[in-house]
């Protein structure tokens, strides 16, 4: 197994991840090996309980594998401690679920201000930021807006702003459009496409929906905690 | 995260979730007022079976019902017999004075109040009364009231005392440092009173001040001479009497400050730890952004803390009140007085406990969760 070429910003050599469910020992990734190079925007399809979120988890560092090697951006996470995985994740990664996980208490500025809160910046610059990237997302009119005064798809979009807003490596999303409507799922696709070409973030889109293949650089297939390369867009 | 940032967040937190905010703090503060009350009755009691010193430590009581002096009937005979046994035995000056004296507990105005009386110039001599405003009884049909008595019927000189048809006036008011509710009355007055002939319920014999009552005490109940049936006990021990009936409450107050201690206890941490419970999928989104473990846990503690002070000063006001209120309103056991208070030593102990309580319960809670994987709680 190596690990080498520099131009990838991910690369995952033999992860696997097995935990137990009660008695039961679940494999949720068998072996998987992964090269993400920077700004790529790579789809993950598959059926549930394949391993898309595991692998998700494992390269966000909000997991850690079992077996195997991962970095991203040069940091190795299998041997991470527990702050240091809290620092990659506040420095490297952006999040975006499948039920948005915004804070109810919080407005969608507030909500997307706090990555950069959690790096210490000040409100009024951590403010002046996030309108903008509130802005980007289309949403600038609605950042006094609590989450349950919001559609799907608008939290949806403050859930992307506040992934990007800390400037990240990349943005890991687990079912995007996992939650809306394929209009609306058409949308959220076409925004984080452009958010990719614009701000040049690398996406990994982990979902089930096959269409939205057709936007990604990269593809791939999980099945039963294995990854299948799929079709490389020109 | 910035303090004035942290402080921001933690508001809005706080006002999002209102409802919950409130309906916690009100059940803190429910938690806390009966912490508070339990222990300012437990220090009621505390105080109310203490022995103070009677002024009149020389005077030695004869009773024929020791544990309740007003079924005790005495004559004239048996109280000189006792005292020529003590001046027998320790030379004639021994027995100062020897006097009868009218015992009665009665009910006035609702409150059971003792009624002595005794020969005019034994208030004075004797039993050592301080008059701190007015005049002595100068007739049958005047009489003197201890300041608790004054207080608790809301009585002033120059009132006027309907007992068993008699009007009594009060002239004076005195000190009384058992803190007891006694209208003092003359003995002519009192045998007109109660139509008591020659019949009385106790016998006092002042004792001169230089012999050890105890062994006076001892000679005479052991004296062959003395009648039997009669008890023999210092004017200290009458009050002792007393407060011995009432010991039981001491221990039972005791029980119930301990209680209240486990209540303010296990009753903030609860209300801390379902607070944190109900919060733990924000936390593992805070985790998941970046905060780290300490940051989150000083922003709930921070939050639960501020529901903690806002709840202690609440049950503080409450129990304010309920104090001044029984100030207005005094609760009266048998003819003392039990003041409510709250000692600082109660209120900084309630504040140090619900304080650590809460702060523990936060601690548990966030420590528990974060022996789960962050995986593993995004799932939940």
């Amino acid at each position: 197994m190596s690990i080498n070429p520099p131009e990838c910003l991910i690369q995952a050599r033999g992860v696997k991840k097995h935990y137990r469910r009660g008695k039961v020992q679940v494999e949720a990734l068998r072996g998987v090996d992964l090269d993400v190079p920077w700004g790529a925007f790579v789809v993950i399809v598959g059926p549930s309980g394949g391993g898309k979120t595991t692998l998700l988890h494992l390269l966000g560092g909000i997991d850690r594998p079992s077996a195997g090697k991962i970095r991203v951006n040069g940091q190795a996470l299998e041997t991470a401690s527990e702050s240091d995985l809290t620092r990659f994740r506040r420095d490297h990664i952006g999040f975006v679920f499948q039920f948005y996980n915004l804070l109810p208490s919080l407005n969608a500025l507030d909500n997307v201000l706090l990555p950069l809160l959690a790096k210490g910046w000040s409100w009024k610059k951590a403010s002046q930021c996030g309108q903008a990237f509130l802005e980007r997302v289309g949403l600038q009119a609605r950042w006094q807006h609590m989450p349950g005064e919001l559609s799907g798809g608008e939290q949806q979009r403050v859930a992307i702003a506040r992934a990007l807003v800390g400037e990240p490596v990349v943005i890991l999303a687990d079912e995007p459009t996992g939650d809306l409507d394929s209009a609306i799922s058409g949308e959220i696709i076409q925004l984080m496409v452009h958010l990719n070409q614009e701000l040049g973030t690398t996406f990994i889109v982990a979902t089930h929906n096959q269409t939205v293949c057709q936007y990604a650089t990269r593809t791939y297939e999980m099945r039963d905690g294995l990854l299948y390369p799929g079709l490389e867009a020109a | 995260m910035k303090f004035f940032v942290f402080g921001a967040y933690l508001f809005k937190d706080l006002f999002f979730d209102r409802g919950r905010s409130l309906l916690t703090t009100i059940s803190l503060t429910a938690v806390i007022v009966s912490y508070l009350a339990a222990s300012a009755i437990s220090e009621v009691f505390l105080e109310f079976g203490s022995q103070p010193q009677t002024s009149s430590p020389n005077l030695l009581i004869m009773s024929d019902f020791a544990m309740e002096p007003m079924l005790s009937q005495l004559d004239d005979s048996t109280l000189q017999a006792a005292a020529g046994i003590v001046r027998q035995k320790f030379g004639p000056d021994s027995v100062r004075s020897a006097f009868p004296a009218i015992y009665r507990s009665m009910e006035i105005n609702d409150r059971t109040m003792r009624v002595l009386a005794i020969p005019r110039e034994n208030l004075m001599r004797a039993y050592r009364l301080i008059l701190l405003e007015g005049d002595w009884p100068a007739s049958d049909e005047q009489v003197v009231v201890t300041q608790e008595g004054m207080h608790v019927n809301g009585w002033k000189i120059g009132d006027r005392i309907l007992i068993r048809g008699s009007n009594l006036l009060i002239t004076g008011r005195v000190q009384d440092e058992e803190g007891t509710s006694v209208i003092w009355i003359t003995y002519s007055g009192g045998q007109k009173l109660f139509n008591a002939q020659s019949d009385f319920q106790i016998g006092v014999l002042e004792i001169d001040g230089s012999l050890d009552l105890p062994t006076v005490q001892a000679t005479l109940e052991q004296d062959p001479h003395f009648p039997n049936g009669y008890a023999v006990y210092l004017n200290q021990q009458l009050y002792e009497r007393y407060t011995d009936l009432i010991r039981d409450l001491i221990n039972v107050a005791s029980i119930i400050a301990a209680l209240a201690l486990a209540v303010v206890i296990f009753g903030t941490f609860n209300a801390a730890s379902l607070t944190m419970a109900e919060r733990k999928r924000d936390i593992a989104i805070l985790q998941t952004i970046g905060f780290g473990s300490r940051t989150i846990r000083l922003f709930l503690l921070g939050r639960t803390l501020l529901q903690t002070l806002v709840a202690f000063f609440l049950a503080w006001v409450v129990m304010a009140i309920i104090v001044k209120n029984s100030l207005k309103f005094p609760m009266v056991f048998y003819i003392k007085t039990a003041n409510l208070s709250l000692s600082p030593e109660t209120l900084f102990l309630g504040l140090l406990l619900t304080m650590l309580s809460a702060s523990l319960g936060v601690w548990l809670t966030t420590h528990t969760q974060s022996s789960l994987s962050l995986a593993d709680q995004l799932r939940e």
